[in-house]
């Protein structure tokens, strides 16, 4: 059954057909790392540099989203990403203060190469486009709502978990939801299906950098 | 010095001199080395093959888009001259692929469209600073291959691969980019293209260390 009591909706065949990869999303060590409360100082350095670097391009990615979407309901429903973005940035720059994270380190290449590819999907078309928008989104929302109830609200870490897992995020991702399906009534295409796949792949890549490191 | 058949001047000398310490790890990486002395592995062959037909895939899209911003026709005409040979070499994988019968329609690796994506993203920094990754791209390419010619042997599987990208017309190629750059920054390089420029030749390191050693996602 669909979200709305009908068939599958697209954006459920997207999550659908990315299914094998979510037990890695959700079994992610640094996920897990985060919800015990043991993720170790200079993981989390890492990860406030990696997460300003990309929220900074994400900012990019959603304002080109607004400028190729189709329609007015379509610009509008994006563009309310923008200000949880700003407010995303500044909570990584507190969280930078706080921690003594130099921000004007060179960001690593799962950083880069992550960002770059959403950047570069907005010459590809809307609903590819929009399909890994909604990928980034749904990606982080399953992966921090999943500890939310178990993660110590002590931590340095709550307000990234209590942020992206909220009930105002998952507002938006179920807007972005609707655009998803509107933008392809009869079922994701394979460009869809493969820039949703590809996202998931990315943000397992770029957790996967925070938790261990790497360097180029 | 000298670059690409042609003289640094400006810009793309400046670029080259912030980026030295890499330019050294370029040049003596083990997989340019390895295929220099023809005694790359098979698979890393066979990776290299698969990896960089999607590289030029999604190099191809970078280029157009450049041709795109480029400020005026000559400049375009530069540009669009470097869209006929990729042709050649993507024709030139499909072949080499199809004879080792490997899968080049598979999904590339994560540094492979990490780093293509790259370039297609810089398109969004404006002229100078997409041009700049368009330099350091070629430039890596060339210098890594050409430092390898003169050892290469001609029997070897990876000479047509290692002559196309040190060849005379590569490097005329080359030395035409480097001059849309010093006409693009003549005051020269900016912060910008500083790190876009260092980013590619980083990128294409990581690149290298892909396919030499596997990766997976």
């Amino acid at each position: 059954m669909g979200q709305h009591g009908g068939a599958v909706s697209t954006a459920e065949q997207l999550v659908l057909h990315s299914a094998p990869l979510w037990p890695r999303v959700l079994g992610h060590p640094l996920v897990n790392a985060v919800a015990a409360g043991n993720l170790d100082p200079g993981a989390f350095d890492r990860w406030i540099l990696a997460e300003h670097a990309f929220s900074t391009e994400y900012r990019r990615f959603i304002a080109g989203m607004v400028t190729i979407a189709p329609t007015g309901w379509d610009a509008e429903v994006i563009a309310a990403g923008l200000a949880p973005n700003k407010c995303d940035i500044d909570m990584v720059n507190r969280a930078a203060l706080r921690h003594g994270t130099d921000l004007d380190i060179e960001p690593g290449p799962s950083t880069i190469g992550f960002a770059g590819y959403l950047q570069s999907l907005l010459q590809r078309g809307y609903d590819v486009a929009l399909a890994a928008l909604y990928s980034t989104q749904q990606v982080y929302f399953d992966a921090w709502g999943s500890i939310r109830d178990r993660t110590n609200w002590s931590t340095p870490y709550w307000p990234f978990v209590d942020t992206w897992s909220s009930a105002i995020f998952g507002d938006w991702i179920g807007g972005l939801c609707q655009l998803v399906d509107a933008a392809a009534p009869g079922g994701p295409t394979a460009p869809m299906c493969l820039s949703f796949d590809r996202v998931v792949r990315f943000e397992l890549q770029f957790w996967s950098a925070i938790y261990v490191g790497e360097t180029w | 010095m000298t670059q690409g058949g042609g003289r640094a001047v400006g810009s793309a000398r400046a670029l080259l001199a912030q980026s030295a310490p890499l330019w050294q790890r370029l040049t003596a990486h083990p997989f340019v080395l390895r295929a220099g002395d023809g005694t790359l592995a098979t698979e890393a062959f066979g990776r290299w093959l698969v990896e960089d037909y999607w590289f030029v895939v999604g190099f191809r899209r970078f280029l157009a888009g450049l041709v795109g911003l480029a400020p005026d026709a000559l400049s375009a005409d530069v540009l669009a001259a470097g869209l006929a040979p990729l042709q050649a070499e993507l024709d030139l994988f499909r072949r080499e692929a199809a004879g080792r019968r490997l899968d080049i329609a598979g999904e590339p690796a994560p540094t492979t469209l990490g780093y293509t994506s790259y370039l297609q993203a810089s398109l969004a920094d404006g002229w100078p600073v997409a041009v700049a990754v368009l330099y350091g791209a070629e430039k890596a390419y060339y210098d890594a291959w050409a430092a390898v010619r003169a050892v290469a042997r001609r029997a070897s599987p990876y000479w047509p691969f290692i002559d196309n990208w040190s060849s005379d017309a590569f490097a005329g190629w080359v030395a035409a980019v480097a001059r849309l750059l010093d006409a693009a920054a003549p005051a020269g390089p900016t912060a910008a293209m500083c790190t876009a420029f260092d980013r590619v030749v980083r990128f294409e390191l990581r690149f290298w260390d892909a396919v030499h050693n596997g990766e997976t996602w």
